[in-house]
């Protein structure tokens, strides 16, 4: 068994489909890794009057200077400060941003407090009231104390039935307060990590696509199949050797992509919290860098159970087209279902299907980043635990499947 | 050794492709006999298990092949009429991943390989990939993956369908020598290769086993039935609408000599032939020669 394991994954490898995907998925990572780096802007002031726009990884290492003072735990000393420096210039010059406020004023006084002022006005001024919207009367240095408590009350209001505010006071007390921030993190790189693994989705599907397939099509079916080890053995082996690709291509990939983003961005933005990242209304207690081992692990997840979801089809369809006719539309299925609807049953829907925990807005780590709930019967399921829970539960499901559609076939 | 074929019919949707068919294989080679549809390729692949009987079974030496499994796939080789094959492969590749599935080890895939590469004259091209090959050169290869673990039973679907008359030769010796204490059955158009190796025939027709029996039997059913007779070219086509003809060999002079069926002499001047395999097949199936039973 374990020279036909050799022999098929040489066979699998040396095909120049599978080969040519492999390479480009890999090493798009580091492209698609260095993208949210190039993206990363700051105004830096020299004194004089004058502000230069710095870009990459010199706006990285600037923010990085400029934000140390709000680094550490997020103490209502540093949330008042912050509000202070809004309320400042906004009653200076009508406004805390360009081009009311002078761009040199912007880089002094707003961008080093804009991670604390952006928490502070989602969590302290009034509902419907952002940063961006907010004046010097929405907020008061005096709302400080109680920021961390206004933030649990608010934080479970998001809840739109009784049992999901009930969920949400759960999951959400384990949170630690103060928030934690580092300067150095970028929730693009996140969203690029989802794209990536998108892409990755594709390519895995196509490399798929073919393995039990393409001996139906071919012909060279009848032929294995008569052979000792050509039902089940030769199934197992196949499941195997996909799985072993799949593995290659991810480790390679999602490897490749995390280690040229924390080289870019430095790994000391890693132990922000998660609340701290983009919205601050997020359910679980996590740091930036657990949300990135998570939004990985789950990803690993979904692709490996749209990889057997695709061997299943591969072992069921006549042919390779038949099989990505169906199997490539199942990858943006969840996407489609996202947008059609946001209703109960189709929460649970795209969340079941094997490439429910990726897409571009449904995504694992918009779920795990967002207050969502599916309610099944008495249950009411955070959707990042049905995601997980149902990849989970289709992995074997699908490949046991696949294997057994494989061997039951008549060719 | 004895590979029995019992009461089998495979109904599909709207036709019956095997009918209530029994035979029973000794060692030796077997030449399966039939017209397009007759049902040929449907029996064989149930024989390779690759298709299940709708009734019936199939037993080696007295044990169903289901029950068998892997023990009858072992002793089992199998071409089909459609040989398949990864792209991909080379010719020594491919026949390294079929021993692997074979169960046959590292040394003995070495040896049976060189071997086979060898008997069937493809040693030359062992690393040039299948699909650059000649369609002579595939069956070939399609030959000696069949052969690789020395089977016990072997069934080969059309496998002369593609070679050079002198291939063919090589082919039918390389059969004659290995079915020795072995099953081989064999489904051919090409009625001369069952007429030389064949050490028993079955004839199936419209799904069903005709007849069966060696050669020099089958052939006594159109005894008496074959003529010759020789005509001016020119009265050709009146005689080919009053009788089977099976060949017409052109005397040069203008004349032809017609070798042809029919139940008595029509041709003035006929004589008596000795009958073949070719005339028992037009007998059995005119249709192939797109003629009717005169």
């Amino acid at each position: 068994m374990r020279r036909l394991f050799y022999l098929e994954l040489r066979r699998v490898v040396t095909t120049r489909t599978t080969w040519v995907l492999m390479t480009a998925i890999i090493l798009l990572s580091a492209v698609m890794a260095y993208f949210p780096a190039s993206f990363v802007s700051a105004y830096q002031a020299d004194g004089q009057g004058n502000v230069t726009k710095l870009k990459g990884t010199e706006a990285i290492r600037y923010l990085k200077e400029s934000e140390a003072g709000i680094g550490g735990e997020i103490t209502e000393e540093k949330l008042r400060q912050a509000i202070l420096s809004f309320q400042e210039c906004y009653r200076q010059y009508g406004s805390a941003f360009p081009p009311e406020l002078p761009m040199e004023i912007y880089a002094e006084k707003i961008e080093p407090y804009y991670p604390v002022l952006k928490m502070a006005a989602a969590v302290l001024a009034p509902e419907g009231v952002w940063l961006e919207t907010m004046t010097d009367a929405d907020i008061s240095p005096e709302d400080a104390p109680q920021f961390y408590e206004k933030y649990r009350e608010r934080m479970t209001e998001r809840g739109k039935t009784e049992a999901e505010q009930e969920r949400i006071r759960k999951l959400n007390e384990e949170v630690k307060t103060p928030f934690t921030y580092v300067s150095g993190f970028s929730s693009e790189s996140l969203d690029y990590l989802i794209l990536y693994f998108l892409l990755m989705l594709f390519a895995i599907v196509m490399i798929l696509c073919p393995v039990f397939s393409a001996e139906y099509q071919t012909g060279a079916d009848s032929i294995l199949r008569c052979t000792k080890y050509g039902r089940i053995q030769l199934a197992v082996v196949k499941a195997a050797v996909s799985v072993m690709i799949f593995a290659v291509i991810f480790l390679a990939g999602t490897g490749i992509f995390l280690l040229v983003t924390n080289l870019l961005f430095g790994t000391e933005g890693l132990k922000t919290s998660v609340q701290m990242i983009n919205s601050v209304f997020v359910i679980p207690a996590l740091t930036a860098g657990q949300t990135q081992a998570a939004a990985a692990g789950a990803g690993f997840l979904s692709l490996l159970s749209m990889a057997g979801f695709t061997l299943f089809l591969s072992a069921r369809c006549g042919n390779v087209q038949d099989t990505m006719k169906i199997a490539l539309p199942c990858c943006l299925l969840p996407t489609i279902i996202y947008m059609l609807s946001s209703a109960n049953v189709a929460n649970i829907v795209r969340a079941l299907l094997p490439s429910g925990g990726l897409g571009l807005m449904n995504s694992f780590l918009y779920e795990l980043l967002g207050n969502n709930f599916a309610h099944i019967g008495p249950f009411t399921i955070w959707m990042p635990h049905l995601i997980l829970g149902a990849a989970v539960a289709e992995i074997p499901l699908f490949f046991i499947l696949a294997v057994r559609t494989y061997c039951r076939r008549e060719a | 050794m004895e590979l029995e074929i019992c009461d089998i019919t495979r109904q599909y949707k709207d036709k019956c492709a095997v009918d209530h068919v029994s035979l029973t294989l000794t060692p030796g080679v077997w030449g399966l006999l039939g017209a397009n549809g007759a049902g040929k390729t449907t029996l064989m692949r149930m024989i390779a298990g690759i298709q299940k009987p709708t009734s019936g079974c199939i037993k080696y030496d007295g044990i169903r092949i289901e029950a068998l499994k892997e023990g009858y796939r072992d002793i089992f080789g199998y071409l089909p009429q459609e040989f398949g094959f990864y792209p991909g492969f080379t010719v020594k590749d491919y026949l390294e991943y079929i021993a692997a599935l074979k169960g046959l080890t590292r040394k003995e895939t070495k040896q049976r390989i060189s071997t086979l590469l060898e008997r069937v004259s493809l040693k030359e091209v062992r690393n040039k990939k299948i699909s650059r090959l000649s369609g002579g050169m595939k069956r070939r290869v399609g030959i000696a993956q069949a052969l690789l673990n020395d089977p016990e039973v072997l069934v080969l679907d059309e496998p002369t369908s593609g070679l050079d008359p002198g291939e063919r030769v090589k082919f039918r010796n390389l059969l004659s020598e290995f079915a020795h204490d072995r099953i081989v059955l064999i489904s051919t158009h090409i009625v001369s290769d069952i007429e030389y190796i064949a050490t028993c025939n079955a004839v199936m027709k419209d799904g069903k086993i005709i007849a069966t029996g060696k050669t020099e039997e089958l052939v006594q059913m159109v005894a008496g039935r074959v003529w010759s007779a020789g005509i001016d070219g020119r009265e050709l086509g009146a005689c080919e609408n009053q009788v089977m003809v099976v060949n017409v060999y052109n005397e040069g002079n203008g004349d032809v000599r017609l070798r042809y069926l029919s139940d008595a002499p029509v041709i003035p001047g006929s004589e008596k032939e000795e009958p073949r395999m070719e005339d028992l097949y037009l007998w059995l199936f005119p249709e192939s020669a797109g003629k009717e039973r005169m």
